[in-house]
């Protein structure tokens, strides 16, 4: 099953928060690696699709002051999840021509 | 006499719209949950109404428990009773054994809210399982603004993540109310990524 590349981006950055990955972590993870800022509505409808499509799981986090006593959504990847981003990531390197790197996963 | 006179209004009558609280294990855990609720750039109001040592000693000009809150206009206002630290000066006895009287040396600030109509808004984009985590995120986002940049410039920093989320969200809303998965995801890839 293919994603689209800021499925990609979230992918990624759920990766290298882990296990504390959640909206705002991902959405700051994303704008200081990748260099663009998405919107908290979009990350979130890309942890939507990802978690319809079996690649992401999440549970409920803790309330907090400064989230006015709201709950965080904490997302990790499943195993099919890491599987479809080596991939993807995979067939971006061959394309680039360059050895893949999905052995860094 | 005149300042004495006026030092005895201040005592004598509590200023219009000031709600002395009497029930105070109930106002703690009023104020626990308004801080839940409202965590953004106040400061709590302690006023000692029935004080002792202990209370006071437990902490720095802090007395546990003991505060009134005044509300005003909205949002609401909490008058800063733990002033400055002149726990032993007359003035702090005077505050604390007649509590209305802090209003008067107490400096108010307002509390600073994400604009209501963009959490609004925000909300009627999700789906209601997603709202508590979504406007969670983007009231920790005003929180982290407020902190750097200032209140003015996190309302306009929230409104704009509002705004940039509205079209994914509203088209993945379409997508799960008609289930037009293909045409959905294509008109996602070819305008949001």
């Amino acid at each position: 099953m293919d994603i689209g590349l800021l499925e990609q981006h979230v992918l990624l950055a759920v990766q290298g928060l882990h296990p504390n990955a959640y909206g705002v972590a991902i959405q700051d993870r994303i704008k200081a690696l990748a260099g663009y800022e998405p919107s908290i509505g979009s990350v979130y409808a890309a942890i939507e699709r990802l978690e319809n499509k079996g690649f992401l799981k999440s549970r409920q986090g803790e309330p907090t002051r400064e989230r006015g006593g709201r709950a965080k959504l904490y997302v990790t990847v499943t195993a099919p999840g890491q599987k479809t981003l080596k991939e993807s990531l995979r067939a971006i390197d061959s394309l680039r021509g360059l050895k893949p790197a999905g052995a860094l996963l | 006499v005149k300042k004495w006179k006026r030092i005895v209004d201040l005592v004598l009558a509590p200023p219009r719209g000031a709600v002395p609280l009497r029930d105070w294990d109930a106002l703690a855990s009023d104020l626990e949950r308004w801080k839940l609720a409202h965590p953004i750039d106040f400061k709590i109001v302690h006023i000692a109404h029935h004080w002792t040592d202990s209370d006071v000693l437990d902490r720095d000009h802090v007395v546990r428990r003991d505060f009134k809150i005044v509300r005003g206009k909205r949002p609401l206002l909490l008058l800063d009773a733990c002033l400055t630290g002149a726990r032993k000066g007359p003035s702090f006895w005077l505050r604390y054994m007649f509590p209305w009287t802090v209003r008067h040396v107490a400096s108010a600030r307002v509390v600073a809210e994400p604009p209501p109509v963009a959490e609004f808004l925000l909300g009627m984009c999700l789906p209601s399982r997603r709202v508590e985590h979504v406007v969670g995120d983007m009231n920790e986002r005003f929180v982290r603004d407020c902190e750097r940049y200032g209140v003015r410039r996190a309302k306009r920093l929230y409104w704009s993540q509002v705004l940039r989320s509205v079209g994914p969200l509203v088209i993945r809303a379409i997508g799960r109310a008609l289930k037009w998965g293909v045409v959905v995801e294509g008109f996602r890839r070819k305008f949001f990524g």
